[in-house]
């Protein structure tokens, strides 16, 4: 009985490391996805002026769960005659923290009110940052994804060490 | 059709009122909503239809800016070219006039800012309008044909069903529809929305000057169609298309043949007879009164 609970006890404390690590890629992926949605929306902008639904519902089968279901809410808030605040609701990213969470609504709740040009111009602007904050995730999920899942791990095994 | 356009209190007013009928719709800044059924101008309330200003919708600065947006389908700049023009066009054809303040760059208008009224324009599709007129505009073959008409008299509806009964009665003319502001065939993701037969080429979103000259070229047709020539490069193009030997079919805002011969730059399509059938139209028993078919000597053929 001891043995099968200290294994729960192992497993457990490893997810805690492997969902760490989850966090962190999760992170990497929707700042990819972002600005991979910025390089998207730019060309269909300037070239052939499709609309931010088309843009989006076309957007959507490539990208990852997470931002997906963002754009998803955001299409909501597109066809419902909501306020701004009803787009806060729609962007509570979990994985994101409250700086960023402000720099996506402040991007997405302005996009489409502007001509081609000045539309881009912003675009390019917000692109740039948001490609900082993907280099930040980037090196985070590089130097501390694997540190968490070797430090659960080995308090995983401390765990079995000290009950067995 | 006006259920992405107006908010939900908005359209609960309207489903008060004979939706069919509604020819426009006014919203401007501060005022009491206008709606033009059959021509006459009323009032919009809760209920529907009004004439007493105090029970009527006041349309404030939210109303106009979520109309435009809901027209501009949250994407302004896939609609620029238009606002530059003062309209945007949604799907189903309904046409949004929009007056604003112009901001200008380098001697061009760059946009419309600050909002202040929207005119909602609703086309009607009226089978069969052109049949009592369609046969006078035959002499072997299809007539250059000028359809002069004041706003809001059908004009574009009539153009509509021209071009729809050329292919209904198997004429097998091929139709280059030049629909410059989406009013006639209103194109919707390559689609036309409204029928316009199956002998037709549409030219969305373009001047008449590019497309009848690039269209003639390269599509090859026998009927031009377009909808309200005006000032002198439409004109220019009109000339240039009647003597590629390329037939004619537009419509122009006029009030009838008298006032036409005083429109600036128009003496010379007139003089050459570009024009062989000139079809009046006026709201007198309602819009699309037609008033008479007449030749290029302006004689009637058909009253």
């Amino acid at each position: 009985m001891k043995i099968v609970l200290l294994v729960i006890t192992f497993v457990c404390i490893t997810l805690i490391g492997l969902m760490i690590n989850n966090y962190y890629k999760k992170r990497k992926n929707f700042f990819c996805d972002i600005c991979e949605f910025c390089d998207s929306l730019k060309v269909s902008i300037s070239y052939s002026q499709n609309k931010l639904n088309e843009i989006i519902c076309d957007f959507k089968k490539t990208c990852s769960k997470e931002f997906c279901d963002f754009l998803a809410s955001y299409q909501k808030f597109l066809l419902s005659e909501n306020s701004k605040e009803d787009l806060q609701g729609c962007k509570e990213l979990k994985i994101l923290s409250e700086k960023e969470r402000q720099d996506v609504f402040n991007f997405f709740c302005k996009l489409g009110s502007l001509g081609v040009d000045e539309e881009v111009e912003k675009i390019v602007l917000n692109k740039n940052l948001f490609s900082k904050t993907k280099e930040r995730c980037d090196e985070q999920q590089r130097k501390l994804s694997p540190l968490y899942i070797k430090l659960f791990v080995v308090l995983a095994l401390l765990v079995l060490i000290i009950f067995l | 059709m006006f259920d992405k356009l107006f908010p939900k209190f908005f359209l609960d007013a309207l489903n008060n009122c004979p939706v069919a009928k509604i020819n426009e719709i006014r919203l401007r800044m501060n005022k009491k909503v206008v709606i033009s059924v059959g021509g006459k101008s009323y009032f919009l309330a809760v209920s529907g239809l009004t004439g007493n200003s105090e029970k009527a919708i006041l349309c404030d600065k939210n109303l106009i800016l979520e109309v435009f947006k809901n027209a501009c389908e949250n994407s302004v700049y896939a609609f620029s070219n238009q606002i530059k023009n003062g309209f945007i066009t949604v799907k189903g054809g309904v046409r949004i006039g929009i007056c604003g303040e112009a901001v200008w760059e380098k001697n061009s208008l760059k946009t419309l800012k600050n909002i202040s009224s929207l005119v909602v324009r609703i086309p009607r599709e009226v089978k069969g309008c052109s049949l009592p007129i369609l046969s006078s505009l035959f002499l072997q073959s299809f007539q250059n044909t000028l359809i002069v008409s004041p706003p809001g008299a059908g004009k574009t509806t009539l153009i509509r069903d021209i071009v729809f009964e050329l292919s209904q009665k198997n004429y097998c003319y091929n139709v280059l529809l030049v629909d410059e502001r989406f009013e006639i065939a209103n194109s919707f993701e390559g689609f036309a929305t409204l029928d316009v037969g199956g002998f037709c080429d549409i030219l969305s979103g373009v001047s008449k000057n590019y497309a009848f000259e690039n269209g003639i070229r390269s599509l090859k047709p026998d009927i031009i169609v377009c909808d309200e020539i005006s000032g002198e490069r439409d004109f220019s193009s009109i000339l240039t298309a009647s003597s590629c030997g390329v037939n004619l079919l537009a419509s122009v805002h006029s009030k009838d043949l008298e006032s036409l011969k005083k429109k600036k730059d128009f003496e010379e399509i007139l003089e050459k007879k570009v024009f062989s059938r000139f079809v009046v139209l006026s709201s007198r028993e309602g819009p699309g009164t037609i008033e008479g078919v007449y030749d290029e000597n302006m004689r009637y053929i058909v009253q």
